[in-house]
């Protein structure tokens, strides 16, 4: 569970974050939306200690994730805007070199690591590099980087642009399975259609707040399609 | 609060300005000339030739003796000896004939001088001179002369065992050849100080953004470091206008001293060249804190430099930790409130600047609603 | 430890693979000898410079440049590939990450040192006698301090625009007196005579390391915060 409490976060003198509460409960998959600026990166980036807030904090399982954020990046998995991964290397390397940068234990990489590129389906290419590797293929090289830790947080930033429709399949599926292992997911995304299927709960952040929150019944409703487009145009929903 | 923060910024500004008046006045009116009793190339040869000189050396004088090229006929034998240990320092009595005066040494190891007397390093420079604890022997002075005025400055040697050891003698205060221009001391020494103390303020200013991550701690550092480069331009500038008429040249690129508070210089104008490239607010202000505290190693090279010799040689005069008798009391009175007047107008730039660093903050901010209302 | 082992590893690997730092540094190394082979040459036909204080300071030249050069690209290659979250998002110490880079750094940095002290010997005809194993060690040494303060300020030039033309103008001052003027000396001094007269030289270059590795380790947190 990972709990951002009152998360206040300036720059200079401007506010992104203003007070922000944000709880994520185990196996609930949160999808946080919200137009440009509104501060989701920034968000992203102190609830993975990226950045610290100007005020408040970030709990995970009840303690804050600044005090030691070592340890606490052993529970967090994170897809960003970039991918993280080495062109020169291959799929196996780059997760290899993750791999023993979190600390797992060395002897256990030949059978997880394959395993890993398994449920991303990029087996068939692990031994390629990742500079020969479409957009996609990158993507999903990232999504196995983010869960090689098992980790109790996963937090993922527009994971859906870059991937085609089996590759949108694939990460589902994953999101499914971590999901179902307890994992505490959050995924900021513009893409209504597809989290609606996904998301437990969708928060709309303007201008440094939760403005709205939609639950599992009202998305159903597709509430959530419309109250998402009149906030994006800066109307108060 | 605010209206006592007013009156206090005019308070200090009044303060720092009858300082710096009093200082002019003391520096032109009430300081002493240094005393002279040379003169000119031919006179210090007369008077120094065949004379002994009871003393192996130098360094560390409020007025510093160099030597320039050898000009004429002029080997004169002298000896030294007479060495005795004063603790941490040595003392030595040196005579010649036409005063009688103690000096400082210190207890360095022999080692050979740049300068003097190597035809290359043009016709007016002086060495450093670096003298050994232990020494006792004859040496030959050669004279020299400085241009322009011919005047000598002091003396190189040679060791008469053969060897070809080169090192000069003697910081004494009878031979400045530029008496007037040592004025300046008066105000080129309280700006290197005021530059150091700037650059520690923005140390500290640094280190505390950095703990505390409140802004107004790195206002503090980046303004002190602007002002800090103004005091050091001006204790660069002002050292070449006394060196020319002491040294005969303006710069030079083999004394440490000079060469490192210029690389100090260096090294804050890259800061702030730092700052001006990093858009983001509090990215540039931990970043640049960053830089702040790894810059300050510059200030204990530069202040340290003519004191660590031989690691670094330096013929820049030494202020601190030379021996107590070599200001004269009124000499000492005008350096001491030419240092307070430096502080408090350090204090009162710093104040200022920081109000308007922080009146451009405020500007930006308006500037930013503005633009987020349109 | 561990982890800085890991990263630097993981460059190395990535840096044999691509040779991008190490072809640039050494075509670099290769011209900046050529420039003194051919700036000089005039002097040094005619005696005017003599070949070891020629050699002690256009080699240290070549490594300060070289390695500028060098330390700027392992860190901007992180940045603009946007790799560096991925190692700020490890549970790694980042001054692990600093001892992993100013390691792998140290051995380009090395490795390019030794290629233009080759050069140097091959364009101007030089013999470093017996004294090529001191020179050689001097030049590690003087690496050493300047990677551990380059690694530092490459990382605070990455967060800039202008990095490019910023990182010598923030590390040049910094190396001056504490690698670059000892460096030369002690490395004069080895090869017309011996090591031995560098003693102090030597110990200065040594503790400005000391003092840049405690300064990294303890900022480098800062440098790399979002």
């Amino acid at each position: 569970m990972i709990d951002a409490m009152t998360v206040t976060k300036r720059f200079g003198r401007r506010i992104v974050l203003n007070g922000l509460d944000l709880k994520i409960g185990d196996g609930e998959i949160i999808a946080l939306m919200g137009p440009n600026g509104a501060g989701k990166t920034t968000l992203l980036r102190i609830m993975s200690t990226l950045a610290e807030p100007t005020r408040g904090d970030v709990l995970l399982d009840g303690k804050s994730v600044y005090d030691d954020p070592v340890i606490s990046r052993r529970s967090i998995g994170v897809v960003g805007h970039s991918t993280y991964t080495y062109d020169d290397l291959t799929a196996l390397e780059n997760l290899r070199f993750f791999w023993s940068l979190y600390g797992m234990p060395r002897k256990e990489f030949e059978a997880a690591g394959k395993a890993l590129l398994q449920r991303v389906g990029l087996s068939h290419r692990m031994n390629d590099r990742v500079a020969v590797f479409s957009k996609g293929m990158r993507q999903r090289l990232a999504i196995a980087r983010a869960i090689l830790h098992s980790p109790k947080v996963l937090l993922l930033d527009e994971p859906f642009s870059s991937l085609d429709e089996k590759g949108n399949e694939v990460l589902a599926q994953i999101l499914a399975e971590e999901r179902s292992r307890g994992c505490s997911i959050l995924i900021v995304t513009h893409d209504v259609q597809r989290i609606s299927s996904l998301a437990d709960r969708a928060e709309v952040l303007v201008r440094g707040k939760i403005e709205r929150s939609f639950d599992r019944a009202s998305i159903a409703r597709g509430e959530l399609e419309a109250g998402y487009r009149a906030s994006s145009d800066g109307g108060i929903v | 609060m605010r209206m006592d923060r007013k009156k206090l910024g005019t308070i200090l500004v009044v303060v720092s300005v009858v300082l710096i008046l009093m200082t002019v006045y003391l520096a032109v009116f009430f300081a002493p000339l240094p005393q002279t009793g040379v003169k000119s190339a031919g006179e210090i040869l007369s008077s120094v030739e065949g004379s002994k000189l009871k003393v192996a050396g130098f360094v560390s004088a409020v007025y510093s003796i160099h030597f320039g090229m050898l000009d004429g006929p002029d080997e004169v034998i002298f000896s030294l000896a007479d060495f005795r240990d004063y603790g941490r320092y040595l003392q030595a009595n040196a005579t010649h004939s036409l005063n009688q005066q103690w000096w400082t040494v210190r207890p360095i190891d022999i080692k050979s001088i740049s300068g003097g007397l190597n035809p290359r390093m043009g016709p007016n420079l002086g060495g450093v001179i670096v003298v050994g604890a232990n020494l006792s022997m004859d040496g030959i002075v050669t004279s020299n002369t400085i241009a322009p005025n011919s005047n000598v400055t002091g003396f190189s040697l040679s060791s008469g065992s053969g060897n070809d050891i080169t090192f000069g003698s003697v910081g004494s205060f009878g031979l400045m050849t530029a008496p007037v221009a040592q004025k300046i001391f008066y105000f080129h020494m309280p700006s290197a100080w005021a530059c150091y103390l700037s650059f520690g303020v923005t140390l500290v200013g640094s280190a505390l953004f950095l703990r505390t991550r409140d802004h107004k701690y790195d206002r503090v550092a980046y303004s002190s470091a602007e002002i800090g480069i103004v005091f050091a331009t001006i204790a660069i500038t002002t050292g070449p206008v006394w060196a020319r008429q002491e040294w005969g040249v303006y710069w030079r690129w083999d004394d440490m001293k000079l060469v490192t508070t210029f690389v100090l210089w260096l090294v804050y104008i890259g800061y702030l060249s730092l700052r001006a490239a990093i858009s983001e607010p509090s990215a540039k202000a931990r970043v640049s804190a960053v830089y702040g505290i790894l810059s300050f190693i510059t200030v204990p090279m530069s202040f340290l430099s003519s004191r660590v010799a031989p690691l670094l040689q330096s013929s820049h005069p030494q202020v601190i930790a030379t021996s107590s008798g070599s200001l004269s009391p009124q000499a000492g009175m005008t350096i001491g409130i030419a240092v307070v007047a430096f502080t408090v107008l350090f204090i009162t730039m710093l104040i200022k600047r920081v109000e308007i660093a922080e009146a451009e903050e405020e500007l930006e901010e308006l500037k930013r609603k503005i633009g987020d209302e349109e | 430890m561990r982890a800085a082992l890991i990263i630097a590893a993981k460059d190395l690997k990535v840096e044999l693979r691509s040779k991008e730092m190490l072809s640039a540094m050494f075509l670099f190394s290769l011209l900046i000898v050529l420039a003194f082979r051919f700036g000089f040459s005039n002097a040094v036909n005619s005696g005017a410079v003599g070949l070891p204080e020629l050699a002690s300071s256009a080699l240290w030249i070549c490594f300060s440049f070289a390695a500028i050069l060098g330390m700027y690209t392992s860190f901007a290659k992180e940045k603009d590939r946007e790799t560096l979250d991925g190692l700020l998002l490890a549970p790694v110490d980042r001054s692990d990450l600093y001892l992993g880079k100013a390691l792998s750094n140290l051995i380009v940095v090395f490795f390019v040192d030794l290629l233009s002290i080759a050069f140097f010997a091959l364009f101007f005809s030089f013999d470093y006698g017996g004294q090529a194993l001191a020179v050689v060690a001097l030049a590690l040494l003087g690496s050493v301090t300047l990677v551990l303060v380059g690694t530092l300020v490459a990382a605070i030039s990455v967060n800039t625009r202008a990095r490019e033309a910023l990182l010598p103008i923030l590390l040049i001052p910094l190396i001056a007196f504490s690698v670059i003027v000892p460096s030369v000396t002690a490395t004069k001094n080895a090869m017309v005579g011996g090591i031995g007269d560098s003693v102090q030289q030597i110990e200065s270059v040594a503790a400005f390391a000391a003092i840049f590795a405690v300064l990294g380790y303890l900022t480098f947190d800062f440098v790399l915060e979002g």
